[in-house]
């Protein structure tokens, strides 16, 4: 699944391929505040991106945008060439009916900050779900497909236990294994590890670096940034509800550009020396 | 006053057969009023606004206006559309749908108190409402449905002697009749309200015994 057009993760200039996601000039108010202010950027195919910024600064409402959890106010997103959420009738943008937007939805899988499994099912049925009622994959070809993506994210052993009896990093993990049975062209993380204890931070992310590894599509929104320098190829930095910087991981990290982006790594490294036993 | 006994022996078997026919009446209405009612209150969270407008408006004609009035609207107004149904079924007929609109609200309000976070991970994997609602919502709400649709049952068996108004044979007219033969009102209703007593001490305990075996997460 190696793309082509991709040299250390940014599309060669005049690259033929259409980037899969293209969002255009996205914005979004909750009444009069507006937090999303346009804002426009392209994943390639197998490209990982790292989308960070301070708190309130409209990643995760940007991620939510991306499929229509939250409805963007304007702009648009397109994957694969195909726009979403909208239709284009006579120049006015209409809704798409319910039942087309969910079809769409399918294809952008979305891992949530806290899990958001369904209680009363197994971590097997929180994963076949999806395929069986929304994919119309038979029972058992379903719980099949969903074992298999259990067991490419290490929980083989844990199949039948409800999400309560789960540490938060298997929940996690079964809520990656939900996204990816539905075999989606790319997925969005929303802090997938901001509500885990730090012990059980790097499970998911082993999890989510081998998914990168090989190839899947992932816009990541995360406080994680060394995990972001490690895997990501490029780096989007939202602030106020724009995009401040966007760089490739090694180069953002490395000589940031824009005043804001300088002030949040100073800021995080900071805390970070701060949290670590090596320095007290 | 001497107490007559010979009136509760010769009462027990027509009440028993009272009760009998009340029982069955009750629980043929519970079943059609409940399944109704769950129709209705997934129709009331959908995202089709007729549905939820027809909802509205079931629920308020039913709320608004008293089971006595539905019944006999119910009786008089069946064979006019051309339905024809004995006594019993036009009974069973009204309580069901009286039934039918306080369900509805029973589900749409436990329904939509299950968490926001399961609408967005169901819309996430291409769920649309109704499959939102029928595979991951409704599931998550029977347990803190059951007090509230327990008070209904309740309810239902108790209203069923309403029925007695358009001759329907179950508890309350089996009572009437004795006390037509051999007027003894008092220790005869006395009878009939540890009978409706000892039916619904039944269904609570039942209700609060599924309660604790229904599945916890």
């Amino acid at each position: 699944m190696v793309n082509e057009n991709l040299v250390g993760g940014l599309r060669a200039p005049g690259a033929s391929v259409p980037p899969l996601l293209e969002v255009r000039n996205l914005r979004k108010s909750f009444g009069n505040v507006e937090v999303i202010k346009g804002v426009s950027f392209d994943v390639a195919e197998g490209e990982t991106i790292g989308l960070i910024g301070s708190s309130g600064s409209g990643k995760t409402t940007i991620l939510r945008c991306l499929n229509f959890i939250t409805m963007p106010s304007s702009g648009s997103v397109h994957l694969s060439g195909e726009r979403l959420g909208f239709e284009t009738v006579r120049g006015a943008d209409r809704l798409l009916p319910e039942r087309t937007l969910a079809a769409q939805r399918r294809r952008l899988g979305f891992v949530f900050q806290r899990f958001n499994l369904f209680p009363h099912l197994t971590a097997l049925e929180n994963v076949a779900i999806g395929p069986q009622r929304v994919l119309g994959l038979s029972r058992s070809e379903a719980q099949e497909r969903a074992a298999k993506d259990l067991e490419r994210v290490f929980l083989a052993d844990h199949m039948k236990k409800r999400p309560s009896q789960l540490s938060g990093g298997q929940q996690q993990r079964v809520a990656i294994a939900r996204a990816l049975s539905m075999r989606p062209s790319i997925i969005l993380f929303d802090e997938p590890t901001s509500s885990l204890d730090p012990e059980l931070v790097n499970e998911v992310l082993s999890v989510m670096q081998i998914l990168a590894t090989n190839g899947m599509t992932m816009v990541i929104v995360t406080h994680e940034l060394g995990f972001v320098r490690k895997i990501a190829n490029r780096v989007i930095f939202m602030h106020g509800g724009v995009v401040k910087e966007e760089q490739p991981a090694e180069q953002f990290f490395q000589n940031p550009k824009q005043p804001e982006t300088i002030q949040f790594l100073q800021h995080l490294s900071q805390q970070e020396a701060r949290s670590d036993p090596a320095h007290i | 006053m001497a107490i007559d006994w010979g009136v509760y022996v010769s009462a027990l078997p027509i009440l028993w057969e009272g009760t009998i026919a009340t029982l069955e009446i009750s629980f043929c209405a519970i079943i059609l009023g409940t399944l109704g009612g769950l129709v209705l209150g997934i129709l009331s969270l959908s995202a089709w606004g007729p549905a939820r407008a027809f909802v509205r408006g079931y629920v308020d004609f039913i709320r608004g206006t008293p089971l006595l009035v539905q019944i006999f609207l119910v009786f008089f107004a069946l064979p006019v559309v051309g339905i024809s149904l004995n006594e019993t079924w036009s009974g069973i007929a009204a309580l069901s749908l009286n039934c039918a609109g306080y369900v509805s609200e029973i589900v749409r309000g436990t329904v939509s108190g299950v968490e926001e976070g399961q609408s967005d991970a169901a819309k996430a994997i291409g769920m649309t409402r109704i499959q939102t609602i029928v595979y991951i919502l409704v599931p998550q709400a029977i347990r803190p449905m059951l007090p509230a649709m327990t008070n209904e049952l309740i309810s239902l068996i108790k209203n069923s002697s309403l029925l007695s108004v358009i001759a329907v044979y179950e508890l309350m007219n089996a009572a009437k009749g004795i006390i037509a033969t051999d007027f003894v009102p008092f220790q005869i209703y006395t009878l009939v309200a540890i009978f409706y007593f000892i039916m619904v001490s039944l269904v609570a305990s039942l209700s609060r015994y599924v309660e604790r075996r229904l599945p916890a997460w």
